[in-house]
This record gives C-alpha cells, sequence and structure tokens, in this order.
C-alpha cells in the first residue's frame, strides 16, 4: 500500500480539510472561524477546489494544495494556487511538489501561477522551471494630506513623493462608476481581453468583485471620451484604519497601456476623496510605463512604509513574491490568487 | 561521503549540531519538507557536480536513498 493517495477533493471532504487548517496550520484562521467563507473561496459549480493528500492507512489528510480557477474551463484557463500545506515529519519529504504535479496533471492549466509564495520556497518553482519574482509596490500621496497616520514618510522629505503627471491625454478619457451586475458587463464585453495574462472571465470577475461576502469593491471603467468604447475597467478597495483612510488598487483588466491614463484619473480621485493615499502591487508592467504617472515605486526609497496588512494593521513594508510558467507577456496585481484575502471573519473585521 | 552530505544537512536546517546517519528518514527530520528537499538536491548537485532528475528527486525518503543514487551516479560517471 502506498504511504499516500492523493486525488482532487470533493464536497464531502470539506469538514477534513477545515480540520486539517486547524490542527496543521492556524486554529483560528479565517477559514476555520467563517466555514461560508471557505465556500465562496474555493466552491465552485461541481467542484471544491483543493488537492488533498491522504495517509494510506488511517485515510487521514496529511496535505492540501488549493486553487483558484479564472474561468470556467480549465484545460485553457490560468489556474492560480492559493493554500498549499503538508504536515510536517512525513516519511515522503517531497510530498508537497508531488501535490502541485498531480494538479498539473489533472487540470492540465493552459498557465500556473501563485502570487503570495513565501520566499524561502522560491527555490522549488526555479527547481520546476518557473519564473519568480517579487512584486513592485506603487504608491500615491495625497497632496493635501498634511500628517500621515497610516503610512511613514520621513516628514521632511514629503515633497520628494509628490509630482505632477506628465500625461496630457487622461483628458479624452472619463472613469465611469459601475454599478452593479449589468453595468459590469457592458463594460467587460466592450473590453479587448483576447491577450490578456492571466485571463479574467466575466463569471470570475463577478464572483470576485461583485459577490465578495466581506469586502466592498468600488469599480470604474475607464472610457473613451469619443467613441465611449471601455478600454480598462479597474477594482478599487478602501481600507479605513487610524481615523482615517486609504484607497487599494486591487485589480485591472483592458489594455495595459491605457494603465497610465487610469492611474492619473485615479490619483485626482484620491485628492477629491480625502485618501491619505493609494497604493497597488503589480508584476509584468514596463516600470517605464508608470514613470508617466504621479506614482511612485517604494523600492526606489528608503524609509518610507507604505502598509500591506490591515488585519490586524502593521506599520511594514511587506515584499509579495510570486511564481509563474509564463515568460512574459503577464500581469498580477494584489487581487491575483488570495493575496486580498480577509484575515478576520465578518463581524469582527473593522476594516 | 556521509560527512559531506551531513556538512550540506547542517547547511540546509541550520543546525551545526545536527548528526545524521545512513538510517535517517524524512520522517525523523521535522523540516525535511519540500524546500528542504529541493535544497538538499542542489546542494548535492553543486558539491558532486551532477544532475537529479524530477525522477530521482522523487524517490529519495531517507539518507541512504541519497547515499545509494550518489553511489549510482559516481558508477555511472566512470
Amino acid at each position: 500500500m502506498n504511504f499516500f493517495n492523493i486525488r482532487h477533493a470533493v464536497f464531502a471532504d470539506e469538514e477534513k480539510i477545515i480540520n486539517f487548517i486547524k490542527t496543521d496550520w492556524k486554529a483560528d484562521h479565517i477559514f476555520v472561524k467563517d466555514q461560508d467563507f471557505f465556500r465562496y473561496q474555493y466552491e465552485d459549480v461541481g467542484s471544491l477546489n483543493f488537492f488533498i493528500a491522504e495517509h494510506g492507512i488511517t485515510r487521514e489528510i496529511i496535505g492540501i494544495l488549493g486553487y483558484i480557477n479564472y474561468s470556467e474551463n480549465c484545460k485553457s484557463s490560468d489556474i492560480f494556487l492559493a493554500l498549499w500545506k503538508v504536515r510536517s515529519h512525513l516519511e515522503d519529504p517531497f510530498l508537497g511538489v508531488k501535490l502541485l504535479d498531480y494538479l498539473i496533471k489533472d487540470l492540465d492549466p493552459q498557465r500556473l501561477h501563485c502570487v503570495g509564495i513565501n520566499k524561502k520556497t522560491t527555490g522549488i518553482y526555479k527547481y520546476m522551471g518557473y519564473l519568480t519574482g517579487a512584486m513592485d509596490h506603487y504608491f500615491y500621496l495625497n497632496k493635501k494630506t498634511k500628517t500621515f497616520k497610516i503610512a511613514y514618510f520621513p516628514e521632511e522629505s514629503t515633497n520628494e513623493f509628490i509630482s505632477e503627471s506628465l500625461d496630457v491625454f487622461s483628458s479624452d478619457y472619463t472613469l465611469d462608476l459601475l454599478d452593479g451586475q449589468e453595468d459590469l458587463k457592458q463594460a467587460y464585453e466592450k473590453l479587448n481581453v483576447i491577450n490578456m495574462i492571466p485571463s479574467k472571465s466575466f463569471g470570475y470577475l463577478r464572483k470576485r468583485y461583485l459577490l465578495h461576502p466581506i469586502y466592498k469593491y468600488q469599480i470604474f471603467a475607464l472610457k473613451e471620451k469619443w467613441s465611449d468604447k471601455c478600454v480598462a475597467i479597474v477594482f478599487l478597495r478602501e481600507v479605513v484604519q487610524n481615523q482615517t483612510k486609504v484607497l487599494r488598487m486591487i485589480d485591472f483588466v483592458g489594455s495595459i497601456d491605457k494603465i497610465t491614463y487610469l492611474l492619473n484619473k485615479i490619483t485626482n480621485y484620491v485628492d477629491e476623496n480625502s485618501y491619505e493615499y493609494m497604493d497597488f502591487y503589480c508584476a509584468g508592467i514596463d516600470k517605464e510605463l508608470l514613470k508617466t504617472t504621479p506614482l511612485k515605486n517604494l523600492k526606489d526609497f528608503k524609509n518610507v512604509v507604505i502598509p500591506n496588512y490591515f488585519e490586524p494593521f502593521v506599520q511594514q513594508n511587506i515584499d509579495i513574491f510570486y511564481f509563474t510558467n509564463c515568460k512574459e507577456n503577464f500581469y498580477f496585481f494584489k487581487g491575483d490568487g488570495d493575496q486580498d484575502r480577509p484575515n478576520i471573519p465578518r463581524g469582527k473585521n473593522e476594516c | 561521503m556521509i560527512s559531506i552530505v551531513q556538512e550540506i544537512f547542517r547547511d540546509v536546517f541550520d543546525n551545526e549540531e545536527l548528526i545524521i546517519t545512513k538510517e535517517t528518514k524524512s520522517a525523523e527530520l521535522k523540516d525535511w519538507d519540500s524546500v528542504a528537499h529541493i535544497d538538499i538536491l542542489i546542494a548535492l548537485e553543486n558539491e558532486f557536480s551532477l544532475k537529479f532528475s524530477i525522477e530521482e528527486a522523487y524517490n529519495i525518503k531517507s539518507v541512504k536513498d541519497i547515499l545509494d543514487l550518489l553511489e549510482k551516479k559516481k558508477l555511472n560517471k566512470l
């Protein structure tokens, strides 16, 4: 008999998976405390998006690998790994990689990625021939903010972070708030999403941003004034902390060359709505392109803190690492995978 | 050869007092997981100027498996 057996999970495994998270990871993990949220995150039509390794004799779970599917068809989709844990002291040290290998063979995804990998695991992905890297973290300070309560800046140098936009074309575009499913659908259908990596289906975006049970997202469409055509959609999330608020750009779909116009519009929105600052994480976007916006790359500054953890709040810079089996032309944001996942169950969350 | 392997294990597990024997199995070392496994393999590849296939990496579950594989690969090189 094999020491372990790997298979795709079924709905009946839900309790066992949650119990494994509780005993082998974190007793107060949000998936342990909020089972509905676990279902929201991992249940698809007819599928519980986990692979599990069971002990050959006891049948207890000894390893799990969760994933998020970006479309309704795995074979032609992007798959993001989300939640990967194997018990320690195992008779097979390579069980974690064997879980991943099983997922690849079973789902046969066109592209495979993970945003939020542990830095010390990058060796595994490199060994498997994947690309790894750290996301860039950009920020924009509200020109009217006098005292920073969430970010940290050396006071004497605040001015060096403030710059005007070099863009002269954003006035040719409008930023329209999308209110609900019909608005999002209409905007999405006009987008050119054919060559986007990862490819995000309308169904994925609807579930991820409209049906999220805990977070509320502000969704805007960037439209050409002359044609009213939607060229990009952006997903924003307001975070309230320390009696002030910040705006986080969580996701973007559309023509990446239009992101500069979009960011210029959003920075105006930040100024007008009294956000302390806005920030976003990304990977794959040409740094030169973003230099035409008023945003700054955190990597270019020392002694500046743009927090990423708010549940609980930690005033500290956080690097986010990723891997992908793509070599180029991919664009990742914080909303990809499970990096924008709540950490505190409903009712206890002040954000 | 086991003394070289032991040095590699001490580096990977960041434990200068770690003692391994031919009988040491992965289940006996708390941190011998996939990450450590890859680190061990890469260090062995560099030390002995050889390459492990994924299948070979899959089948290693103890220090004995490592020593046997190194011996086999050394013989194949001759």
